[in-house]
């Protein structure tokens, strides 16, 4: 138990590092001296292509493109890492050598704005990172940065993950990051309700940059962003215990599952969000309006329990589908309904005790 | 300075740093493996900037790397808790009860301990690592990660208070 911070320091301190905890200096040392011969050989610091790499940035700076397009650069910032700089008085971005964008921000910090840029640092890999421009114009200090490999910038390009980074304003947070210009449907994940994301792109990447509006307390209320690529609906979480994946069909809208830093399971389904509350051991179930028929996500405390679909006489019913998703640490799973309205959605106990989950009464289409 | 002196500087400091370095970066990602990449990383920056790390900085210099440094991906937290397999067996190489039963209540209790700083969010968790596992003043954990000395107070607080809900949490769950 941890009662004050004497006693949080203390504990810190006391606690044993685990066996495997260990790295061999010399393993360590082969490998950051490779890492570096390749990070001079693409900086050009190496004999070895360092004068075509001169003279590549001569003819850029004047203008010309003679010579083979092959041998020239896409752009300056395809130059080494010189447009996200690590100095003595810390990161900085050089925009004249990065590609970037630059966005407004909001509540709080209205009137000042943040430039998101990507250093492709001569082709394998990048430098991506962001700065905060004051109201007066100054770009501040970079305030966080990644560096995605080779496979990441692939991964980020395809829209198959995004980098989101929680940035504090005066009064909350923001959420920035970079996309894929292809990503559509574009969502933050949060308590909080509907979050709105502008977008920018970022000349010659293939990706937008992107923040969010701001959050009252985006520590607790940000869990992931979700978004749509040309493989379907992709989702990628922050901060979460837990979360269940029903690995549905890529064009279908799947329920997006995850257990928040309080222990509670919430769901995402299209533009509305629920919430399952109360004992994990019980059925807990949360039905969606969204569309036409019965949207219904149930959380079944083991794996003998199961969904029942039925007609009201206790037929079969056409068309329903259940699909279940096992958590990776909660010892039950999700089961997802898709129903025709007016079906029965039962839950089943391992013995083979039912209970009905009754259908809600829908507002009629003249809202009464 | 010369780069074979440069190599035998590097060498020295990994060889004298790494064990603690990684200690501090077990306490960040919560898992052995993410700490070991985090790690090599940030050494691999690190000696990337050894001209400009000035001498007797190289450690605060690799600490902030890593604490800035983002995993690309978001990872699973992983269940498994590594043991050493000889702790609990008498020299004879039979099982020792009363050693296996200390070792098991150290491991849950340095596990919850682990999860618990798992839980955090990532500013709260550099904040109190470099707070109360480094033993920084409030300045230079704010130096260190760019943000304000009143920042790094709020931010220590409101991790101190979710380590407390989080152990209150599982004392619930014991019951």
């Amino acid at each position: 138990m941890i009662t004050d911070e004497h006693d949080l320091a203390r504990s810190l301190h006391a606690v044993q590092s685990p066996p495997g905890l260990r790295l061999d200096p010399d393993d360590v040392l082969g490998a950051v001296h490779r890492a570096d011969r390749r990070r001079r050989a693409r900086t050009g610091a190496l004999t070895t292509g360092s004068l075509a790499a001169v003279t590549v940035a001569a003819l850029w700076a004047t203008g010309s493109t003679v010579g083979p397009i092959g041998i020239l650069p896409a752009a300056p910032w395809a130059q080494a890492c010189s447009g996200i700089v690590d100095g003595p008085d810390g990161t900085r971005i050089e925009l004249d050598r990065v590609s970037y964008a630059e966005l407004p921000l909001s509540g709080s910090a209205t009137g000042s704005s943040v430039v998101v840029a990507v250093d492709r640092c001569g082709g394998d890999g990048a430098r991506v990172a962001y700065a905060t421009r004051d109201a007066q114009g100054r770009l501040g200090e970079v305030e966080g940065w990644n560096e995605p490999g080779e496979e990441t910038l692939e991964a980020l390009r395809e829209g198959r993950t995004v980098t989101p980074q929680p940035n504090r304003t005066p009064e909350g947070e923001v959420l920035i990051g970079v996309i894929a210009s292809g990503a559509t449907e574009v969502q933050v994940l949060s308590v909080a309700g509907p979050v709105d994301v502008q977008r920018q792109p970022l000349p010659d990447t293939g990706l937008d940059a992107y923040v969010s509006t701001e959050f009252s307390d985006p520590e607790t209320e940000t869990l992931g962003m979700t978004w749509r690529s040309r493989a379907g609906v992709e989702v990628v979480w922050l901060q979460v215990l837990d979360t269940a994946d029903f690995d549905a069909p890529g064009t279908a809208t799947e329920p997006l599952i995850a257990q928040d830093r309080n222990g509670l399971w919430r769901i995402w389904f299209g533009d509305e969000q629920g919430v399952l509350e109360g004992l994990l051991g019980t059925w807990l179930g949360v039905e969606f309006v969204e569309g036409e028929g019965r949207q219904v996500v149930a959380y079944l405390p083991s794996a003998d329990h199961r969904i029942e679909v039925t007609t009201p006489d206790g037929g079969e019913a056409v068309g329903a589908e259940i699909r279940y998703a096992e958590p990776s640490v909660a010892a039950g799973r999700f089961a997802w309904v898709s129903a025709p309205s007016g079906s029965e959605i039962s839950w089943v106990d391992g013995e083979g005790t039912r209970e009905e989950l009754t259908e809600p009464v829908r507002p009629r289409r003249d809202g009464s | 300075m010369r780069k074979r002196e440069r190599d035998e500087e590097f060498s020295t400091f990994v060889r004298s740093a790494t064990p603690e370095l990684l200690r501090i970066a077990w306490f960040l990602t919560g898992d052995v493996e993410d700490a070991k990449e985090l790690v090599q990383a940030s050494l691999t920056k690190t000696y990337a900037a050894w001209s400009r790390v000035r001498p007797g900085l190289a450690v605060p210099y690799t600490r902030t790397v890593m604490v800035n440094h983002r995993n690309d991906t978001w990872r699973r937290r992983r269940r498994e808790v590594p043991v050493d397999p000889h702790v609990g067996q008498r020299q004879d190489g039979a099982e020792d009860p009363t050693a296996l039963r200390a070792l098991a209540d150290d491991v849950v209790a340095q596990q919850d301990l682990i999860d618990a700083l798992s839980a955090l969010p990532e500013q709260q968790r550099r904040v109190v690592v470099l707070r109360h596992y480094c033993d920084l003043s409030e300045a230079t954990v704010a130096q260190e990660l760019g943000i304000s000395t009143g920042t790094v107070k709020s931010t220590a607080s409101r991790g101190l208070a979710n380590l407390r809900k989080h152990y209150a949490r599982a004392k619930e769950t014991v019951r």
